[in-house]
């Protein structure tokens, strides 16, 4: 049997999509699909047909080559140059600078901190928020840019 | 997608590309979009099905028009 055999519904995707979201909330990484069939009760190889699936309604992704979740947006398995805290503890890494700032609606009616390195010359960034509010940004001059395509057809992922 | 201290500084990063000179906005600009729908549901317990029906299609469509130059 294939991954492509396993029928999957809508809710078993609702389901396992929070199942991990609530993980990585938690504990600062995304989880294994051998968890996330633990958790779920349903066979590893469920598990990961369900992954995989959601990686394709969704902007993220697995590391190449592996079954491995790379980045869970807003979230980032993989270290990336963008710290988040929330309430002054440090564990979570955001998918890129601009899903940094979408990380606050996950932690609602806690602080959320961007720490982050400007490209150009390693200089601090950082940035705090809370629910609607923007607390903090410095230095005030903070602009964000990319260089990629964003809002275009490829793959109807925006922001990948 | 990137963060710099300045307008100044992105446009001297050896990467910057002005054909996407459009997308060089305030932080505050990105935070705004960053706060469409799309995002702001991913905590919902049925968030796959939300994102793939009516209101999910809607506040992608939402997202295109603000991203689109």
């Amino acid at each position: 049997m294939t991954s492509d055999d396993i029928a999957i519904s809508l809710e078993d995707l609702d389901v396992t999509y929070a199942a991990i979201m609530a993980e990585t909330v938690e504990m600062g990484v995304s989880p294994h699909y051998a968890e996330v069939s633990t958790a779920l009760d349903v066979s590893p190889a469920v598990a990961k047909a369900r992954i995989s699936r959601i990686m394709d309604l969704t902007p993220g992704w697995l590391h190449p080559g592996t079954d491995l979740i790379a980045s869970f947006p807003p979230f980032n398995n993989q270290p990336t140059q963008y710290r988040v805290s929330v309430d002054g503890e440090q564990k979570w890494f955001a998918q890129c600078g601009f899903e940094a700032l979408a990380i606050r609606w996950l932690f609602p009616g806690q602080t959320v901190r961007i720490d982050a390195p400007c490209l150009l010359g390693g200089d601090p960034i950082s940035i705090e928020m809370r629910d609607e509010e923007i607390l903090s940004v410095t230095p005030e001059t903070t602009v964000g840019y990319t260089h990629s395509p964003v809002g275009g057809d490829a793959a109807n992922r925006p922001f990948r | 997608m990137n963060l710099f201290r300045s307008e100044e500084d992105a446009r001297a990063w050896d990467e910057f590309n002005s054909d996407m000179e459009w997308t060089l906005q305030p932080v505050q600009w990105w935070a705004e979009t960053f706060s469409n729908a799309m995002f702001r549901s991913r905590g919902r317990p049925d968030f796959i099905s939300w994102v793939t029906g009516e209101e999910g299609g809607a506040a992608m469509l939402e997202l295109r028009g603000r991203l689109t130059p």
